[in-house]
């Protein structure tokens, strides 16, 4: 949960399109036709001094719910993290899936974000 | 003009010739080392629910070159079927992904475990140690 709280405040209003989408995490419990879920998958590189673990390499996924091309969600999605510190880990994304019961094309885009710990964790 | 004429130990001739010859066995030995400690991750991290209908779908392959970057491989997956609690064959690697990358309209959140035990110091730790192991055999 290293990155939550800025997520929640980048993904505010998230329109694409003039279209809102919603953005939670974990779980979204509603019927929208296109909604990204997001969720911490990994830590990786972790620096330690001092035998104290200094920082780490948080690795989110954020998992995108379509009825229809997600390629504009994803873009925008990409084009948001970039900007704001995060690197895209395409060998992290999943296959393009089709979950033929709800009708929901899916794909999950993983990206990471260094964090400097201030305080001994 | 100084010269300087120079010859290198007929040991280590020997032992450079005998890594040339053995590299690509010596490489294959150190993929499988890396693929067994991801394997052991993957053991490890996976979700109980999962590791009751899926523990023995978890391989590692042979070592493989592959011609196009003369690349020697192996790879960790998840392979095979098994028999679900309704008597159907199932495909082992459709219900790993599930847990992976989750699904929509699913009651519980995705448990991601595999991509994760891709531990790239442990990997390469291993990687090495056999490594090791070759030049000390060499040497001996």
């Amino acid at each position: 949960m290293l990155f939550n709280a800025e997520i929640e405040t980048l993904f505010t209003g998230f329109k694409v399109d003039n279209i809102l989408i919603p953005v939670s995490y974990l779980f979204y419990d509603g019927h929208n036709n296109a909604y990204i879920v997001y969720s911490q998958s990994d830590t990786t590189n972790s620096y330690s001094a001092d035998d104290n673990i200094e920082g780490v390499v948080a690795v989110y996924d954020f998992d995108i719910y379509s009825k229809g091309n997600y390629s504009n969600i994803a873009n925008e999605v990409k084009k948001k993290l970039k900007a704001n510190g995060w690197t895209w880990q395409p060998n992290r994304d999943s296959a393009d899936f089709l979950d033929v019961d709800t009708g929901y094309y899916h794909k999950t885009f993983a990206f990471a974000k260094p964090i400097q710990f201030t305080e001994e964790v | 003009m100084a010269n300087f004429v120079g010859g290198l130990p007929t040991d280590l001739i020997n032992m450079f010739k005998a890594l040339e010859l053995n590299t690509e066995e010596m490489l294959g030995e150190m993929c499988k080392a890396g693929a067994e400690v991801a394997k052991k991750n993957v053991d490890a991290k996976m979700p109980k629910d999962l590791k009751k209908v899926i523990d023995n779908n978890i391989k590692v392959t042979r070592v493989y070159k592959t011609p196009s970057d003369d690349g020697i491989n192996c790879q960790v997956c998840i392979a095979g079927y098994f028999v679900n609690r309704h008597k159907q064959v199932t495909p082992a690697p459709l219900v790993a992904n599930l847990f992976e990358y989750g699904r929509s309209g699913a009651k519980y959140p995705k448990q991601p475990f595999f991509r994760a035990s891709f531990n790239k110091s442990q990997i390469e730790q291993a990687m090495l140690k056999v490594q090791d192991e070759y030049i000390k055999k060499l040497e001996g």
